[in-house]
């Protein structure tokens, strides 16, 4: 199962995730990103996101998404 | 040999009047479209595709006597009724003796034109067949929208067909595909036969948090589930075509997907293997074109670089219905541009 920071490299490749205290008011991640992030999140973990899970406030960093990811329901390490 | 359709010229037009997406938006260089025309209040779908023929007609000599077939790719035709193909018949005085249809697609149309046409000509139901694609979404596109508003284009294009002798069928491995189930994905709620026009009334959406809003006339399109539905049926679609046209991605001379925008375009290529393939991407000055975007961008190519020597064009269509179609163009009877000489 890849990790939550393996799918933001595929999704922005450019981006330096590991530095950034906030993915969105840094610039990292735009609404078409979270789009492609969330379907690929979708597909590697087995859930449907939608409505309010694709605010940008649930993407602000790897440990909001998680947070995400785990009221989803989605276990193990992330 | 046989006798086999094949796309013998393309031509477009594009309505003059321009609409700049705002620079300061950092998605616009994101999908990578700095511009869009749009039609004039006073444009209709018919007048579109009347300059795109005209235009064809004018850059390869052709006579509008000799159109046998027009079909019409539009989702937003002049009127309810008539077709809008049997108003561009008059104006472009083609015989009263052609037949003259509109077909209701969005992004994947051409090619299911493509396959049409393939079909009336090789059953020797047309001869001279003239397919056209008008879009005029941008009136179906809240300006208060946003998200949506940037992506999108007006304009026409017309492409000639005719029967030509050949060794292998020069319009081969079409796969087409729909999900209805998903119709609500990409939608104009109002303005059909569900919620006519004149008894229902206009309503706003909630704006969300930037001031986004559209009514229930405009488009409405779900993001993430039509970058969900692109991703996993585009790939899928160009193996099932390559599949059928026993062709691996190196056999192509290019690839000419739908031209939705730049930044799905590109993880497209990568998803779909085809990143040593020439791939067209480029809708700057034009927004995504509907059912042009193919059309349009091989005309670009044509003009550009040529496509006659070109045998193995992947072209893929998807998007509204949901609705996708692929196919492997051979445009080796391409007809040269009375400019050429």
């Amino acid at each position: 199962m890849k990790t939550i920071m393996e799918l933001l490299q595929a999704t922005n490749s450019d981006a330096d995730f590991a530095h950034s205290d906030d993915f969105i008011s840094d610039g990292l991640l735009d609404s078409m990103d979270i789009q492609m992030l969330a379907v690929a999140m979708e597909d590697e973990y087995g859930i449907t996101l939608a409505g309010t899970d694709l605010m940008p406030m649930n993407y602000t960093s790897v440990d909001a998404i998680r947070d995400l990811l785990r009221s989803r329901g989605v276990e193990g390490d992330i | 040999m046989g006798t086999y359709a094949a796309i013998r010229a393309i031509a477009s037009y594009l309505p003059e009047k321009i609409e700049p997406n705002d620079p300061s938006n950092p998605i616009g260089k994101k999908i990578g479209i700095a511009e869009r025309h749009v039609a004039a209040e006073n444009e209709a779908a018919s007048d579109l595709a009347v300059r795109a023929a005209e235009n064809l007609f004018a850059a390869y000599g052709i006579a509008p006597a000799d159109i046998d077939f027009v079909l019409l790719c539009v989702q937003h035709p002049d009127h309810s009724m008539p077709s809008a193909a049997c108003i561009v018949q008059h104006r472009l005085g083609i015989p009263q003796s052609a037949g003259a249809l509109d077909y209701g697609l969005g992004c994947s149309g051409y090619v299911y034109g493509l396959g049409l046409a393939k079909g009336l000509i090789e059953t020797g139901l047309a001869k001279n067949l003239l397919l056209l694609t008008s879009s005029v979404y941008t009136k179906f596109v809240s300006p208060k929208d946003g998200l949506i508003r940037p992506l999108f284009g007006d304009g026409a294009t017309a492409t000639l067909l005719t029967p030509v002798e050949a060794d292998h069928p020069l319009l081969d491995a079409f796969v087409f595909g729909t999900d209805g189930g998903r119709a609500d994905k990409i939608v104009v709620p109002a303005g059909g036969s569900r919620q006519v026009p004149h008894t229902t009334p206009l309503v706003y959406d909630e704006p969300d948090a930037r001031g986004n809003t559209r009514t229930n006339y405009d488009m409405h399109m779900a993001g993430k589930d039509v970058t969900s539905f692109t991703m996993h049926t585009v790939p899928q679609l160009t193996k099932d075509v390559l599949a059928k046209a026993s062709l691996t991605a190196g056999g192509l001379d290019a690839v000419v997907f739908h031209q939705a925008n730049s930044y799905i375009l590109e993880k497209l290529r990568t998803r779909c293997g085809l990143d040593d393939v020439p791939f067209y991407n480029d809708i700057q000055h034009t927004g995504n074109l509907v059912s042009g975007s193919i059309p349009y961008a091989l005309e670009t190519i044509d003009s550009k670089d040529g496509l006659a020597g070109r045998h193995n064009v992947l072209l893929a269509g998807f998007g509204v219905g949901l609705s996708w179609g692929g196919c492997i163009a051979d445009f080796g009877a391409l007809l040269p541009r009375k400019s050429d000489g």
